[in-house]
């Protein structure tokens, strides 16, 4: 008993900070991943709207030195990249981290640049397991954090250990997602 | 351990690896060892084509116009001639990068199987009974479900599609109609310098 005990409180210690990176990155990109209908997690867009003149513009937009012409008068000086029609009298040229829309028929700009979130954007590619290494070092970690839920359960002894106050709040955590999932919520 | 013996070693391991490499695949073929043809398409081209590649290893020319920013299993790539209508969708598997945000509007090149499905009348009436029977919240008064359940596709939105789908179908020689699409394996942002 005394042997299992030990070995809970070490491998608890143990795990938990080793893992203790690897939890952060998971924790807080699962936040921010949780309300991706509501923003975007990876990227902040910058958007501007402008009108202007159709005689400003080219007048087709088909060859690539027109589109160019066009980038210039936004004052877009990142490096073109393709274009196309989305729709009838309506252009949108890409160009490096960014796209401009242009619809012919009411005269109005909407240049968008993307910029990716300094550090989330990071973070949020890992927790999508971007590669076969990080597949086995998110299974260790997931396995890691089994052996450290299950010897946080016998760590302490007495009032407030897993048969009494422990036990309850352990009880409470499983019941309560259970009801929701119950309930359909 | 003495620096001959570490020599030995090294050279073991050289040799192992040299001869495991066949076994791990070589440039030139999918990672699951259908070799492709070589040959790049455009993404329209690939829609001309008389005979297409169907089950085929192929790669695509294009630049995608949107991508899953979810989490990157889909794009769809359109040709680079700006005034090509055509599309084609690229599905992420096996092992395959994810797309990510900034690959819009670049051009790739997409290797994958190209996939066909072939949408005739009988697909159409088992779609439409399906969307039918399956949507709880479809009513027989046509009011539909759009303000029932406004975060799904409303059945009244698909059968519509069904409908304008049934129309392009009437005047299809082939008697089908055919989705084409790729099931990507591997793909490269190539920059483009020439103009068209």
């Amino acid at each position: 008993m005394i042997f299992w005990r030990r070995f809970c409180r070490v491998a608890h210690r143990d795990l938990g900070y080793f893992f203790f990176g690897a939890t952060i990155i998971y924790a807080v990109s699962g936040i921010a991943l949780n309300h991706r209908d509501s923003w975007n997690p990876s990227y902040s867009l910058q958007t501007v709207e402008e009108k202007f003149r159709q005689g400003d513009l080219p007048k087709s937009l088909a060859a690539e030195g027109a589109v160019r012409k066009v980038l210039e008068r936004f004052r877009i000086d990142a490096p073109y990249q393709n274009h196309y029609t989305p729709a009838p009298g309506e252009w949108r040229i890409f160009f490096r981290n960014g796209t401009l829309t242009l619809d012919m028929n009411s005269g109005t700009a909407v240049v968008e640049r993307l910029q990716r979130r300094p550090i989330l954007h990071t973070w949020n590619r890992l927790h999508y397991n971007p590669g076969v290494w990080w597949t086995w070092f998110a299974d260790v970690f997931s396995a890691g954090l089994i052996v450290v839920a299950v010897s946080g359960l016998f760590l302490l002894r007495g009032r407030h250990g897993i048969t009494r106050r422990g036990g309850v709040l352990v009880a409470s955590g499983i019941v309560l997602p259970g009801i929701l999932v119950f309930l359909n919520l | 351990m003495n620096a001959r013996s570490h020599f030995g070693l090294l050279a073991a391991i050289v040799v192992s690896s040299i001869m495991v490499q066949p076994l791990c695949g070589h440039a030139g073929e999918s990672p699951d060892g259908r070799a492709g043809s070589g040959r790049i398409y455009q993404v329209a081209e690939v829609y001309r084509l008389e005979e297409k590649p169907v089950d085929q290893v192929i790669t695509i020319e294009g630049f995608p116009a949107s991508v899953c920013v979810k989490c990157g299993k889909k794009a769809v790539m359109r040709d680079r001639d700006p005034e090509a209508e055509y599309t084609l969708r690229v599905e992420r598997t096996g092992e395959m990068k994810p797309f990510l945000a900034e690959h819009v509007g670049r051009t790739m090149q997409v290797t994958g199987v190209l996939r066909e499905k072939r949408m005739d009348a009988a697909y159409f009436d088992e779609w439409e009974a399906r969307v039918k029977a399956d949507n709880p919240c479809d009513s027989a008064d046509g009011a539909g479900c759009a303000t029932k359940c406004p975060e799904k596709v409303s059945a009244d939105k698909t059968l519509a599609r069904i409908a304008g789908l049934r129309e392009k179908l009437a005047s299809a020689p082939s008697g089908y109609l055919a989705v084409l699409w790729l099931d990507g394996l591997n793909f490269e942002v190539v920059e483009t310098t020439a103009a068209r």
